[in-house]
């Protein structure tokens, strides 16, 4: 059990851009390699600032603090070269919609092999070779053919499978999905989820999926870490968190999930109020103006994320009480 | 355009209305000086004396005692066999004087156009890519300058400058057929020629890169790993020179055009000259076949334009380009 | 010439900011105004004549007795002939502008509001015109009338119709897809009604910025044919003609005689430009 990623009050704040609080706050945790860590969290909660940062891309004019390492590498003080060698080699990232993300005018081929080429890991012919190999593994009928193919030629699916092969073709440890599947419909979904499990079993290659779907990390995540306006509220096995929340937030999230198996009657409950606005910083809990359970405590002081049980850790008042009060 | 008989059916249609401006062109061209007022003879002969020859000479020349659609007929094949008419002004066929002047003229807009594509791509690139807001700023506030300063006043504070003052440059003709001589004689005027076009080309790389390089594309390009040089010439500038490309027309016909002026002001013995002298000694053949030539030219490079673009952007050919 | 893509004349967001901006737009109109002065009161504020010859005095300086910015090879007064030269390089310009606004704006209304067919024709030949430039089309006019102050000025008009025509087309097409147009035109206006006291006083603000701009442009392939010799005649003071007579003057080292006229276009082209472009920036979101 090696840990890949490690994450100690990791933070990203933007005073330039005006915000009152930092946009990532101070984020700690682990990854196990060959593990799949889920993201959750509504918008803006900071799930894209923090995938970005694992690839050393922060905003421009970003003040970072506390650590985040990959691998042997230091990503908040990294040096440019690391950087690319690590983005080169160890790290690929596939994202929500592939058509805007490989260049149109360029042949799928083009955009396979160009990282490897480029980085001279691999001659053209090898890297056309696994490329092929990695389409096939993609299911995509005809790999060959499809290598010739310009990106305006494949369907959303089909583009999101060449995604994910490029972004492999370096053979790296880590990868990770922003949103992968968002942007398909539910077969494709289901399918390109299915993929990214058997790659991690296959190959061992970690998997950090961001999502706003909770289901979907439930089918694919061992952990689960939930982000809430830049912090995280909530982290833990993910068959733990989903069946038994610990934080109002996660238990709110998973109420105004739908559910298939669900009674369809029902109407969809969504959390009410919208997430606290980077011009605002709360002195306690960041969840307050929209919990349920709020009270004094919660306002009055910097609330912690505790250890509550083996492996779980959540951010909450009630988590601070002593055992029979909670 | 799907399959061979898309291309094809694309290739066509791009001929077909390449051809129809240019038939269109040589019928107001010819036409024009029938729909004058007063008697076509009387413009043709204006500011000279009507011998019984030279009368002769145009009422044959234009047909002056034929149909006007008869007369066209002929005027049009005779065109597309070569006879380009006949000038009164030299006493020469028009297609000798062509075939004299257009190379100088088509040196020195090639010479005009490759300092326009180098050094406007250059200074578009670099303010598009400086991260300095007073550099940009600066760059853009040059080439809009650039852009006013009609080509004309170009010239003559060409000729003061490095003519006059420091002698570097010939300030007169285009030198003999070698090389060496032409460069000499026809830097300033390429020079001269160039600047109002080297902003507007600045200024459209410029815009274009930008848009190009906040595309998620890019993004996605430098974070797997690919160097900034790389990533910028493979898919920022390839992926910008479409829009670039589509003022190729704009360019060549504008650049023929105003060869005139800088021709004129460096006496420069091109086509540009020719159409001055013609306009002015009313030689009417002349001027026809020099405005055709004109409209030819843009017609060919926007042709070739639009053939071209489904090749550099894939995505237009689904689209059957445009 | 005139950019056949009115894209181009957009002013980049954020160069300069506003203030800078209100004052470039405010010392334009300065410019654009004191030429128009100078035009219009040339007769009684020149303090030469402009045609009057003087041999002892060629070439001289800028302060020479009197003459502030000097006399040109013929010894007349540089100051002088750029005032009464203002008529005509200005005049010239004004035509050519209205003309081509008065073709365009009623060949584009007409292409917009008919459609069908009619459209179909004015797009053609508007597409066809785009390809005779400005100053190609100035010069075949003059082959056919001869040199003078009108005919070049009539084919820059047709050469520039074809782009105001296309933007007018392009707004009015916008406009008439919006709301009211179509509530007037439901509760029975007429259609020519609708046009006219509805639409087009929407439709023009932007229509108008490009005939301003094009007036710039106008202007230097106006002063370029009399610098040809094919506008204007010497020796009137026009000055195309000023900067064409400035060569033999220029080759005795007498660059004040060029740099005059020179100064004064590019300063009244900047000027058009800079009022145009902020009168465009001003209705970009139309265009949108
Ligand atoms: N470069 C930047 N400058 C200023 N603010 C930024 C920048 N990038 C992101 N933010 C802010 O940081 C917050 C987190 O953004 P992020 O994109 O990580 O959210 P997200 O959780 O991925 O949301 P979504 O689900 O919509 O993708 C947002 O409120 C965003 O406005
Ligand atoms: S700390 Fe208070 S406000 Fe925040 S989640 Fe817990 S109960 Fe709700
Ligand atoms: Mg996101």
């Amino acid at each position: 059990m090696t840990t890949i990623i490690q994450a100690r009050s990791f933070t990203i704040d933007l005073p330039e851009a005006g915000h009152a609080r930092p946009v990532i706050n101070g984020i700690t945790l682990d990854v196990v390699a060959g593990s799949c860590l889920g993201i959750v969290g509504e918008s803006g909660s900071g799930k894209s600032l923090f995938s970005r940062a694992l690839l050393g891309s922060f905003p421009e004019d970003a003040e970072v603090s506390g650590t985040l390492r990959l691998g042997a590498v230091e990503l908040t003080s990294a040096a440019p070269e690391t950087v690319r060698a690590l983005r080169q080699n160890d790290v690929g990232m596939i994202y929500q919609d592939p058509r805007a993300s490989i260049n149109p005018v360029h042949r799928i081929e083009d955009f396979l092999i160009e990282g490897v080429v480029q980085a001279g890991m691999l001659s053209r012919s090898e890297a056309r070779e696994r490329a092929i190999a990695l389409l096939r593994r993609m299911r995509l009928q005809e790999p060959e053919a499809v290598m010739r193919r310009y990106p305006d030629e494949l369907s959303g699916g089909m583009l999101q499978r060449v995604m994910i092969a490029g972004a492999l073709i370096a053979e790296p440890s880590v990868l990770l999905c922003d949103e992968a599947t968002t942007a398909l419909d539910v077969t494709t979904q289901a399918e390109i989820v299915a993929l990214l499990n058997e790659l991690r079993v296959e190959l061992g290659v970690t998997l950090i999926f961001v999502t706003h779907d909770l289901e979907l990390a439930g089918e694919l995540c061992d952990t689960l870490c939930v982000l809430y306006a830049g912090e995280v509220m909530e982290l833990g096995p993910t068959a733990e968190v989903l069946s038994s929340p610990r934080h109002p937030y996660t238990a709110a999230l998973l109420e105004s999930t739908p559910r298939l198996t669900g009674d369809a009657t029902r109407a969809l409950p969504s959390i009410p109020g919208v997430v606290l606005p980077l011009s605002s910083a709360a002195p306690g809990c960041v969840f307050a103006d929209r919990c349920r359970f709020v009270t004094e405590q919660c306002t009055s002081g910097r609330i912690d994320l505790v250890t509550v049980a083996p492996g779980r850790r959540s951010r909450c008042v009630f988590d601070h009480l002593p055992e029979e009060q909670r | 355009m799907n399959g061979p008989l898309g291309v094809i059916r694309f290739i066509a249609g791009r001929l077909a209305a390449a051809l129809l401006t240019v038939w269109a062109t040589t019928f107001i061209v010819f036409s024009s000086l029938f729909l004058v007022p007063g008697d076509p003879l009387a413009v043709l002969l204006r500011g000279r004396r009507p011998t019984p020859e030279l009368v002769e000479r145009l009422r044959e020349e234009y047909g002056l005692d034929d149909p006007f659609l008869v007369r066209y007929a002929d005027w049009l094949s005779g065109l597309l066999r070569g006879d380009l008419g006949y000038s009164i002004q030299f006493q020469t066929d028009v297609g000798n004087l062509l075939a004299a002047r257009l190379p100088i003229t088509a040196w020195l807009v090639g010479y005009a156009a490759i300092i326009i594509l180098v050094v406007g791509l250059a200074v578009g690139s670099w303010s598009a890519l400086t991260r300095s807001p007073n550099v940009d700023r600066g760059i853009l506030i040059a080439t809009s300058a650039l852009s006013a300063v009609p080509a004309f006043v170009a010239a003559l504070v060409l000729l003061l400058v490095f003519s006059g003052v420091l002698g570097w440059f010939p300030a007169f003709g285009a030198g003999d057929d070698s090389f060496l001589s032409r460069l000499e004689h026809l830097t300033l005027p390429a020079v001269a020629l160039s600047l109002t076009y080297l902003g507007l080309i600045a200024r459209v790389t410029r815009s274009s890169l930008k848009q190009e390089l906040t595309s998620d594309h890019v993004v996605v390009a430098r974070s797997r790993g690919l160097g900034a040089a790389y990533v910028f010439r493979h898919h920022v500038l390839r992926n910008a020179l479409n829009p670039i490309l589509s003022y190729a027309g704009i360019l060549v016909a504008g650049l023929l055009v105003t060869s005139q002026l800088v021709e004129f002001a460096f006496g420069v013995p091109g086509m540009g000259s020719l159409l001055v002298e013609s306009v002015r000694s009313i030689d009417f053949a002349v001027v026809q076949i020099v405005t055709i030539v004109i409209v030819l030219a843009f017609v060919v490079t926007n042709t070739i334009v639009d053939l071209l673009a489904p090749l550099i952007n894939p995505r237009l050919r689904g689209k059957g380009a445009r | 010439m005139i950019p056949a893509d009115t894209r181009l004349l957009r002013v980049p967001r954020r160069v300069g900011d506003r203030s800078t901006r209100r004052v470039g737009f405010v010392l334009a109109c300065g410019v654009v105004a004191l030429a128009v002065v100078m035009a219009i009161g040339a007769p009684l504020l020149a303090p030469f004549d402009p045609l009057a010859v003087n041999l002892r005095l060629i070439n001289a300086a800028p302060g020479t007795d009197g003459h502030l910015l000097g006399t040109d090879a013929s010894g007349r007064d540089i100051l002088s002939r750029l005032m009464h030269g203002a008529q005509t390089s200005l005049l010239g310009p004004l035509i050519a502008v209205l003309v081509a606004s008065g073709l365009g704006i009623a060949l584009g209304a007409l292409a917009a509001w008919q459609g069908g067919w009619t459209d179909q024709v004015i797009s053609r030949v508007i597409e066809f015109l785009f390809s005779f430039p400005g100053l190609l089309a100035a010069v075949f006019t003059v082959a056919l009338f001869g040199p003078g102050f009108l005919a070049p000025a009539i084919g820059i008009a047709i050469a520039y119709a074809p782009a105001i025509a296309r933007l007018t087309r392009t707004v009015i097409l916008q406009e008439r897809d919006k709301l009211y147009v179509k509530a007037e035109l439901a509760l029975g206006f007429r259609g020519i009604r609708v046009l006219t006291r509805s639409v087009m006083p929407n439709a023009l603000p932007i229509v108008l910025s490009l005939s301003v701009l094009s007036f710039g442009y106008a202007l230097i392939d106006l002063a370029a044919l009399s610098y040809l010799g094919l506008g204007v005649q010497a020796p009137q003071p026009d000055w195309g003609v000023m900067l064409n007579e400035s060569t033999s003057s220029m080759l005795q080292g007498a660059w004040w005689v060029m740099a005059a006229p020179a100064i004064v276009i590019i300063l009244v082209v900047v000027s058009v430009n800079i009022i145009g472009e902020a009168l465009l920036a001003r209705r970009q979101e139309v265009l949108r």
